[in-house]
């Protein structure tokens, strides 16, 4: 006990323990961190979590808001920043897009949605600048709204049954909410515009446009393929494309086997959505070469699967349910129309 | 860091290194470096953390608005030459505002991924709010509290979803290590902190703590995956000093563990029953013990 400086050698006082470790600390910490760990330090020097301790106790920081993934999402400037690196090329873009995933989904926007504020479809300027960036965000956020019911985004591991059930039944609710609210107008009027707009020629607008178009369609297709699922949760796979969805529609209304007047409502909306698709689509076509001159096949749109159309509704029917890479041009128009694709538009 | 990191000289040349090295290794080791100062902190600056991170995350942002301004001022000349440039050398020398963006967003990435080393507070990313997959049938191996006949699982089988993050999937396991095969009876859960996980496809891989944030579809695990679960060693977690800089004087926190060793062995004095002392006897118990 060399360290002990007691006039009574068989005794070590604390002074002298602390400072053999003190001494320990200096030529061999390994030594002094193996067994510091034995009453609960860790290497990096914080005291190990007790039984009861919350999840997140070791962490610095007091709470989510003061998470950077928080943060980056939702302090003004960083987030607009972020979506007007969007507009950039192809690389960057990338690059922004990955880290706008990584953060956290903007509360501001996500509640807007939620609550189904008019301001949602507030698309006045939305082909003007950087707005178009803000627009796609929200789009998708609203498509993917409609998958979420047993989204762990929602559902959190810390949730008991009863929670899980309510935060389910606050999603369904808002899809109920979301196309009570007349929202289905709201996109097609968008569509139009956005039809309109590429009609114009108008190179600076054209990126916008397209990028705005294929998210609104995609959107538009999921909202009445999911509104009938919502009416009979039976409904066919069949019922994907809106052709199909009106006519499926139709035929249950005819039979008798859903309420009229719910019906009527829905299948006014869908009827109108395959007459405005079908007459815009046209118009698209006229634009499809204009647009294809500037960008080529569309980075936006997928190529149509090489599989012959028989085949891919063989697949289609298999499934109950599906996801937002289901929604194919083919599935919303038909065969007959590649937009952005690379055969030519004579 | 005894001092905030915006105050420390030098700062501004490490920032012009992280946008501008053009060697990969240079850039990594500048902005790991940057993160280090940015969260490594003297115990009084502890608490200021969340306001340098908010100085981070400004000057990354700085720094990309700096260089969307300097690209939106491209002449047209410079934008066709631009937008013809194919080979990586002529992106070198045109697009040159465009790397540092980049460069600029892989900081903040890398401050998100060492933010959530010790929990991510329940945050997701807004990938996770994209419909998750099953991943049904996840094998997990139990080398955290398993021994023959303790009554603990030796493996057990989790159904995830592909958008759970890892520290979701941490959470989960740690409630399945706190239950005993033979009574049922439910103990206390051990801490997410406190366990390390091993993907055992990926020949042995532990995954790191940085990647808590990470969402299962991010590391491809597939149904039927398996993890080894293991007690969290010394070795896994970035060491600090045990010293205060400058000084042979151990830190506060250093300084309570070793109180706390002593008083966990000590016996108090017959003459007076305030001072704890160790005998010959208590000094190799205790060295037994953390040998152990």
């Amino acid at each position: 006990m060399a360290y002990n400086t007691n006039e009574d050698a068989s005794k070590l006082l604390y002074p002298d323990f602390l400072n053999f470790y003190e001494q320990m600390a200096l030529e061999n910490p390994e030594m002094v961190r193996t067994n510091l760990q034995s009453v609960g330090l860790r290497a990096d020097m914080y005291p190990a979590p007790k039984p009861g301790d919350h999840d997140d106790i070791l962490n610095l920081r007091k709470s989510s808001k003061e998470m950077p993934r928080y943060k980056i999402s939702n302090e003004a400037r960083s987030f607009q920043t972020l979506l007007a690196c969007l507009s950039l090329d192809k690389d960057t873009k990338k690059d922004a897009h990955e880290l706008i995933l990584q953060a956290c989904t903007n509360e501001r926007i996500m509640q807007d949605v939620l609550r189904v504020s008019p301001s949602i479809f507030d698309f006045d300027t939305v082909l003007e600048g950087d707005s178009v960036n803000e627009a796609v965000y929200k789009l998708t956020l609203i498509e993917r709204l409609f998958y979420n019911s047993e989204n762990s985004a929602f559902v959190s591991v810390d949730m008991d049954a009863n929670a899980i059930a309510a935060q389910q039944e606050l999603v369904d609710s808002w899809i109920t909410r979301f196309f009570k609210s007349g929202s289905l107008n709201k996109l097609i009027s968008l569509l139009q515009k956005v039809l309109a707009e590429l009609k114009k020629n108008e190179k600076e607008n054209l990126f916008n446009a397209t990028q705005v178009l294929i998210s609104t369609m995609g959107l538009v297709g999921v909202f009445v393929s999911t509104t009938v699922c919502s009416i009979r949760q039976d409904v066919n796979a069949n019922m994907f494309s809106i052709k199909q969805t009106a006519s499926a529609l139709s035929k249950r209304l005819q039979q008798g086997k859903i309420n009229a007047y719910v019906a009527n409502k829905y299948l006014r909306r869908a009827d109108k959505v395959e007459e405005d698709l079908e007459e815009k689509l046209e118009k698209a076509c006229v634009v499809k070469s204009q647009v294809s001159a500037f960008f080529g096949a569309s980075p936006l749109v997928k190529p149509k699967p090489p599989a012959p159309k028989q085949q891919s509704n063989a697949k289609a029917k298999e499934k109950d349910t599906f996801s937002p890479e289901d929604i194919t041009e083919e599935m919303i128009f038909g065969s007959d129309v590649t937009f952005g694709g690379t055969e030519p538009v004579t | 860091m005894h001092a905030p990191p915006n105050e420390l000289e030098g700062m501004a040349s490490l920032w012009n290194i992280v946008a501008q090295a053009e060697e990969a290794k240079v850039n990594e080791a500048a902005v790991s470096l940057l993160i280090q100062i940015h969260t490594h902190l003297d115990a009084t600056l502890l608490s200021r953390l969340p306001e340098f991170e908010d100085h981070f995350i400004a000057t990354c942002i700085d720094t990309i608005e700096a260089n969307l301004k300097s690209i939106g001022s491209r002449t047209e000349e410079q934008k066709v030459a631009v937008s013809k440039a194919v080979s990586t050398a002529e992106k070198k020398v045109l697009m040159v505002q465009e790397k540092r963006i980049s460069l600029a967003m892989r900081c903040l990435t890398r401050l998100i991924q060492n933010s959530e080393r010790e929990g991510t507070f329940g945050l997701t990313s807004h990938r996770a709010f994209a419909q998750g997959t099953d991943i049904d049938g996840v094998e997990i191996e139990n080398a955290f509290n398993y021994e023959a006949n303790t009554g603990y699982q030796k493996s057990f089988k989790l159904n995830l979803k592909s958008n759970m993050n890892f520290w979701q999937v941490k959470k989960m396991i740690c409630r399945e290590l706190a239950h005993k095969v033979v009574d049922k009876i439910q103990e206390v859960p051990p801490h997410p902190c406190a366990i390390k996980l091993v993907l055992k496809r990926y020949l042995d891989r532990p995954i790191k703590d940085s990647e808590n944030g990470l969402l299962v579809q991010e590391l491809f695990m597939k149904a039927g995956e398996k993890i080894l679960v293991l007690p969290r060693g010394n070795e896994d977690l970035l060491n600090k000093s045990l010293l205060e800089t400058g000084s042979n004087k151990m830190t506060a926190m250093a300084k309570q563990a070793t109180k706390s060793l002593f008083e966990k062995f000590a016996i108090a004095s017959a003459e007076a029953p305030d001072l704890l002392f160790l005998d010959p006897e208590r000094v190799k118990q205790l060295m037994v013990s953390v040998s152990a």
